[in-house]
C-alpha cells in the first residue's frame, strides 16, 4: 500500500486528464473542479461487508415495497404507520405518478445509501438516495488507475474487484427493458456528473444522449441518431431529475427533457431508471420511518440502524430537541447536498432564537439527529503528512432480478480538520473502498 | 336536467412558423355522475398525429405532434352534454384518491391575509363538512371583487387577496386555500357555463364521500348550466394546452366558448 501511496499525484494527474471533474455552480457561475483522490483506501473486512450487505439489501427492499405501496394502495398510511401529511405535503410525492406500476414493479433500481461508522464501530445510515445517486464511477476509474500504477498491491491483497459495476448496471437496465436499446440521458456537458454519464455509457454499451435526440411517437420512445435513423428505446437510465423529465407533465419550462415520455412510461412502453416519484422515499422526514417500514413490509427487525433521529412534529420529540438543542444537528428536509444542515452548538444566541422560532412554526420541515462522532480515516494532506479526517461511505445497491450490493463504494472525506461535511459539492475528496475477500 | 350543446374553440397563432410542435390538451368533458357527454367531435388543424392518455386526476388528455411548419394551431371541440343528472359531481369510494387534495400547492398556500381571513371566520365552529364548504363558498365570494386584468394565470390565492380582486381562477384558488386550511379535500375545476365567452373555473369539495360543486365567483352551487371539463389540485393541473415547438416567435392564445340549451 505504501507503494500505491507514492503514486497519488500521478493518479490525480491521470484523473484530471480523463476529465474526472466535478462541476459546481456557485453564485450563478459554473466552475469545474477536480475531485481530489486520496490513495489510502477505506478497507472493509469480509465479515463486516457481509453484515452491511444483508442490512442494505433489507433496507432497499423495504424502500421499494414502500414506493410501490405509496403509489398504489397506500396501506402504510391507511394503517396509520406514517402520518398522511408526511407523504402528501412533501414535495417528494408526485401525484402524477399515482397509480403507475413501473416495469417489474421496481422503483429504485440504483440506490445510494450513505453510512458512517461511529467510533464504537457501529454503522449508521445517514440518508438514502433513491432518485439519481451519483458517484460510482469515481472509485471505478480510481481502481483502474491504482491497479495500473501499483499492480503488486492488488496481487498481495485479496480485494474484491470493483470493475464489475458496469455489468451490474447493464443487468439492471436489461432486466426492466421493454424491448429496444438502453440509453443514458444526460442534461449535457455542463452537468456536475457528466464524466460519470459518459463513463457509464462507454462501459455498459448504452447510448449516451440528451433529451433532444429522443422522440415519443404512438406512445413509444425512439432514439434518433445523427443519420436520422430511429431506434426503439426500452430502458432509459436518466440522469435528469423528475421535474425536468417531461415538460408536458412536470416543469413546463424544461428544455432538457423529452415531451410525452411520461405517457410512454405510464403505458408500460419504456422503463425509466430510477422511477419518477422516488423523492418521497428519500425525503429526510420519511427517513425516520424506514425502520418502521422494514418491520411493516418485511416483518423483520432492521439490521442497520438510523442515526438516532427526532421529529419535532411529535410533541415529545420537540421537547427533547429544545432541551438538547446544542447537542443535535438539525436538517431542513427540503435541502440536499450538505446545505440546510445546522449544528445547534454553532449558533449565536440571536440566531438560535430565530431558528427555534422557525422550528416551532414549521415543525414538519425539520428533523434533528444526535451528532455521531464518526470514524476518521487517514489521508495524506497537501504537505505530504498523514492526518485523520472524517469520512462517510456511499454504498451502491442495485435492484435487478435480485437486489445486490456492489462490493466497493464511494468513500468521501472532508479536507478540513474538524469538519463533518463530506459532500463533493462542498469541496471534499474521495477514496477507493476495498472489500476484502477473506 | 338539461341538454346542452357546447363548442370550445382554442387557437394559438404564431408570428413565425414553428415546427416539431408537440402538445398536450385537456379540453374534453368526460362523463360523471352529473353529466353525460354525447356526439363529441374534436377537430385539430394541420393533421397532427394523435394519441390519447388519461392523467392521474382522471382527465382525458389529447397528445399530439405536428412536424410540418405552421403558424396557426386551432382546436375545436364540440358536443352535447346531458347535465344535472345528479345533485353531486361524483361519488368517491377510494380514499387513496383524496389525500392529495387535502394539502396546499404553490397556488393555494395561504400567507398572512388568508390565514387572517380564516382566523376571523367561524369555519371551525361549524361541524358538518358540507355546511363548512357552503360557509367557505360565501366567504370566498366576499373576500375579493370581480375585476378583469388585475391578476393573471400565475397569480396565487394569497396574491389575489393582496389585490382584493380577481377572476374565476382566483376565486377558486381562494376557496381551495380555505377548504384545505379546514382540512376538507377540495379540487380545482375547469369547465363551461351556459352563455358565450371564456371558459370558467370553480371548486369541488369532498363531503362525506361525495364531491359537490361550488362556484365562488357567482356565489352559488353548480347546477345543470355547468359542464365540467377537467379537475386537479389547482390551475396548473388543468392547463388546457401545453406545448413545445422549435421556432423563434411570439404567440397569441384565444379561447372562445359557446354553450346553448337544446330545446
Amino acid at each position: 500500500m505504501k507503494d500505491l501511496c507514492l503514486h497519488t499525484s500521478a493518479i490525480n494527474e491521470l484523473l484530471a486528464r480523463y476529465g474526472v471533474k466535478f462541476g459546481i455552480y456557485k453564485n450563478g457561475v459554473f466552475k469545474e473542479q477536480l475531485f481530489p483522490f486520496d490513495s489510502i483506501p477505506r478497507i472493509i473486512k469480509k465479515e463486516e461487508f457481509d453484515y452491511l450487505e444483508k442490512g442494505l439489501k433489507q433496507r432497499v427492499d423495504a424502500l421499494n415495497a414502500f414506493l410501490a405501496d405509496i403509489y398504489g394502495k397506500k396501506h402504510i398510511v391507511n394503517d396509520g404507520v406514517i402520518p398522511e401529511e408526511f407523504i402528501f405535503s412533501s414535495s417528494g410525492f408526485l401525484p402524477q405518478c399515482d397509480g403507475i406500476v413501473p416495469p417489474k414493479r421496481i422503483f429504485s433500481h440504483i440506490s445510494g445509501i450513505d453510512l458512517v461508522q461511529s467510533k464504537n464501530d457501529e454503522w449508521y445510515i445517514l440518508e438514502d438516495n433513491l432518485r439519481v445517486p451519483s458517484g460510482a464511477s469515481y472509485p471505478m476509474i480510481a481502481r483502474e488507475l491504482c491497479r495500473r500504477s501499483s499492480p503488486q498491491t492488488f496481487e498481495n491483497n485479496r480485494i474484491a474487484d470493483n470493475r464489475d459495476y458496469a455489468q451490474l448496471l447493464k443487468k439492471v437496465m436489461d432486466n426492466v427493458n421493454t424491448g429496444g436499446i438502453n440509453v443514458i440521458v444526460t442534461p449535457g456537458r455542463y452537468n456536475a456528473a457528466f464524466f460519470e454519464h459518459s463513463y457509464f455509457a462507454e462501459k455498459t454499451g448504452a447510448v449516451l444522449t440528451t433529451g433532444s435526440d429522443l422522440v415519443v411517437e404512438n406512445d413509444n420512445l425512439y432514439y434518433v441518431d445523427f443519420n436520422g435513423k430511429k431506434q426503439r428505446v426500452g430502458a432509459v437510465y436518466r440522469r435528469i431529475s423528475d421535474e425536468y423529465l417531461d415538460p408536458m407533465t412536470f416543469n413546463e419550462e424544461s428544455v432538457i427533457g423529452v415531451p410525452h415520455i411520461f405517457s410512454a412510461y405510464k403505458k408500460g412502453n419504456v422503463a425509466i431508471i430510477n422511477a419518477p416519484g422516488n423523492g418521497i422515499g428519500d425525503d429526510k422526514g420519511i427517513y425516520y420511518f424506514v425502520p418502521k417500514m422494514i418491520k411493516y413490509y418485511l416483518g423483520e427487525e432492521p439490521i442497520l440502524h438510523n442515526a438516532p433521529t427526532y421529529l419535532p412534529y411529535y410533541e415529545d420529540d420537540m421537547k427533547y430537541v429544545l432541551d438538547n438543542f446544542d447537542n443535535l444537528v438539525i436538517k431542513d428536509v427540503a435541502e440536499a447536498g450538505g446545505y440546510g444542515v445546522v449544528f445547534g452548538s454553532s449558533l449565536t444566541k440571536e440566531k438560535k432564537a430565530d431558528f427555534i422560532a422557525k422550528l416551532k412554526s414549521e415543525p414538519r420541515r425539520f428533523i434533528a439527529q444526535e451528532i455521531i462522532d464518526f470514524y476518521d480515516i487517514d489521508i495524506i494532506d497537501e504537505d505530504g503528512k498523514r492526518v485523520p479526517r472524517k469520512a462517510d461511505l456511499r454504498a451502491f445497491v442495485l435492484t435487478g432480478s435480485e437486489t445486490k450490493v456492489w462490493k466497493s463504494g464511494l468513500t468521501r472525506f472532508t479536507r478540513n480538520e474538524g469538519s463533518f461535511i463530506v459532500n463533493s459539492s462542498q469541496g471534499g475528496g474521495f477514496k477507493d473502498t476495498w472489500v476484502l475477500l477473506q | 336536467m338539461k341538454k346542452l350543446h357546447f363548442e370550445y374553440m382554442m387557437s394559438n397563432s404564431f408570428d413565425n412558423n414553428v415546427t416539431n410542435h408537440r402538445f398536450s390538451l385537456k379540453c374534453c368533458p368526460c362523463d360523471n355522475a352529473r353529466q353525460k357527454v354525447q356526439n363529441i367531435s374534436i377537430k385539430i388543424n394541420n393533421e397532427p398525429k394523435i394519441f390519447y392518455d388519461c392523467d392521474t386526476f382522471g382527465n382525458k388528455v389529447i397528445n399530439g405532434i405536428i412536424s410540418e411548419p405552421h403558424n396557426l394551431f386551432e382546436v375545436i371541440v364540440s358536443g352535447d352534454v346531458m347535465t344535472g343528472l345528479d345533485i353531486c359531481e361524483e361519488y368517491e369510494t377510494d380514499i387513496c384518491k383524496t389525500y392529495t387534495y387535502k394539502y396546499f400547492t404553490p397556488f393555494t398556500k395561504p400567507g398572512k391575509l388568508l390565514t387572517e381571513a380564516y382566523k376571523n371566520s367561524n369555519i371551525d365552529l361549524i361541524d358538518a363538512p358540507y355546511d363548512k364548504a357552503a360557509y367557505i363558498l360565501h366567504l370566498a365570494h366576499k373576500l375579493i371583487s370581480y375585476q378583469k386584468g388585475v391578476t393573471d394565470i400565475t397569480t396565487t390565492a394569497e396574491q389575489a387577496m393582496e389585490k382584493k380582486s380577481g377572476v374565476c381562477q382566483d376565486y377558486a384558488h381562494i376557496m381551495l386555500a380555505l377548504c384545505r386550511m379546514a382540512k376538507l379535500p377540495s379540487r380545482y375545476v375547469v369547465g363551461m357555463i351556459v352563455g358565450e365567452g371564456e371558459s370558467h373555473a370553480w371548486t369541488e369539495v369532498l363531503c362525506r364521500g361525495i364531491w359537490y360543486g361550488f362556484d365562488p365567483t357567482n356565489n352559488k352551487l353548480t347546477d345543470d348550466d355547468y359542464i365540467k371539463i377537467s379537475c386537479g389540485r389547482d390551475y396548473s393541473d388543468c392547463t388546457v394546452n401545453k406545448g413545445v415547438f422549435n421556432g423563434f416567435t411570439n404567440q397569441h392564445q384565444n379561447i372562445h366558448v359557446c354553450v346553448t340549451e337544446n330545446k
